[in-house]
């Protein structure tokens, strides 16, 4: 009993106020160091990709929202795996139920356009780098939401991995939306997606070895 | 009830903790550890009591180094509980234990957390001297050597509603004595 007086004199010598709300503050950095990250990548990589393509309004806002909703589920989702017994339910929901729209909007376009423009507006001109660029954008989200994972504490750590993971996708597919060159909504709906989802694979396997504590 | 009362005081205290006050800081890890001794003793058997140690300084650890993640609008011992737990199952993971995992993921063990909670910072004797003998005697066969209220009732001759009014009755003034009184009627 000796030892652990001793132990908790420790501790209390060890204790700084912690100011409210310093999780969120936290998060906060972290989520710009991402964004910061991915405009990084997103610059170095438009010099390797020239800017022929006229895109249209409706297809950037689909984009730009559609990534900006995924991004900002996630990153609540962030908070909440990185508190003990966190559960991310309805976030769930949110992310489904904007894939839903997505995925709508995508076969509403389809049925208004010529079956001859399919191929464009499904595979379009990026269809085979598309989903590993928004992954590759989003490394440095995926490092600075570990190093935020790592510093709190999630009980479930493929879990937390995974939401780590695809909100560092989140992340990139928002920023990758700001140059993609694509006008299809099925290709959002199909490219964008499986970008974010791989991110979030990675994550779970990730964190389930490194997110322990 | 008794929930109530408990998770009053230990997250006054924590809140105060997270503030920089250091004697609240300290009554909490005292609370905490006694707390967290008996729950593992219990969980990991009698011949485990090292095994137990560790594992309460570690989740002391863990609520230390992580208080950041303690959301000030939610309840502490929720918080506190799934840190515990967290810290069990990791125990049992590392000693390949798969029917011990099964335990430390029980539902029921949250109650009992719970009521630990108010028993173990507690002197419990000196407490119960001061009640009417009857009282405190349906106490300590009920809450302390664990007997059922109908037992109870059958030892010592009261019908079971009684046994139960009184021994409410009991808990109230004891928590009137440590000074969390509870009394909305």
């Amino acid at each position: 009993m000796t030892k652990n007086d001793e132990f908790i004199d420790a501790l209390v010598s060890d204790l700084t106020p912690v100011r409210h709300h310093a999780l969120r503050v936290r998060l906060a950095l972290t989520i710009i160091v991402g964004v910061t990250g991915a405009a990084v990548a997103l610059l170095i990589s438009l010099s390797f990709r020239p800017h022929l393509h006229h895109v249209t309004v409706a297809a950037f806002s689909v984009k730009f929202l559609y990534t900006a909703v995924l991004m900002s589920a996630t990153i609540v989702a962030l908070d909440r795996v990185a508190r003990p017994g966190g559960a991310i339910r309805s976030m769930v929901l949110v992310l489904v139920v904007a894939f839903s729209i997505v995925v709508l909007l995508a076969v509403a376009q389809l049925t208004l356009s010529p079956a001859s423009s399919y191929p464009g507006l499904i595979i379009g001109y990026s269809a085979f780098f598309c989903p590993f660029l928004i992954v590759a954008f989003g490394i440095p989200a995926f490092c600075a939401n570990m190093w935020f994972l790592r510093r709190a504490a999630p009980t479930r750590p493929a879990l937390a991995g995974f939401v780590a993971g695809a909100c560092a996708g989140g992340v990139g597919g928002w920023v990758y939306s700001w140059a993609c060159v694509e006008n299809g909504i099925p290709f959002i709906a199909i490219w964008y997606t499986l970008g974010i989802l791989l991110s979030g694979l990675v994550g779970s396997l990730v964190g389930k070895f490194s997110l322990r504590w | 009830m008794t929930k109530s009362v408990s998770e009053q005081v230990l997250k006054g205290l924590m809140l105060l903790s997270l503030d920089g006050d250091e004697a609240a800081y300290r009554r909490l890890l005292v609370i905490l550890r006694d707390l967290l001794l008996a729950f593992y003793r219990r969980r990991l058997g009698p011949n485990a009591d090292r095994d137990a140690e560790d594992l309460v300084q570690e989740v002391l650890l863990a609520v230390h180094s992580r208080r950041i993640t303690y959301d000030r609008e939610r309840p502490f011992t929720a918080w506190f509980f799934q840190i515990a737990k967290y810290k069990l199952i990791d125990h049992f993971r590392i000693n390949g234990s798969k029917r011990g995992v099964e335990i430390a993921l029980g539902d029921e063990i949250a109650a009992e957390f719970r009521e630990e909670a108010l028993f173990a910072h507690l002197d419990v004797d000196r407490l119960l001297d001061r009640l009417p003998a009857k009282q405190r005697e349906l106490l300590r066969q009920v809450k302390i050597a664990g007997k059922s209220t109908a037992e109870a009732a059958i030892e010592s001759g009261q019908s079971e509603a009684m046994v139960r009014v009184s021994i409410h009755r009991g808990m109230r003034a004891i928590g009137r004595k440590l000074g969390f009184a509870n009394d909305e009627k």
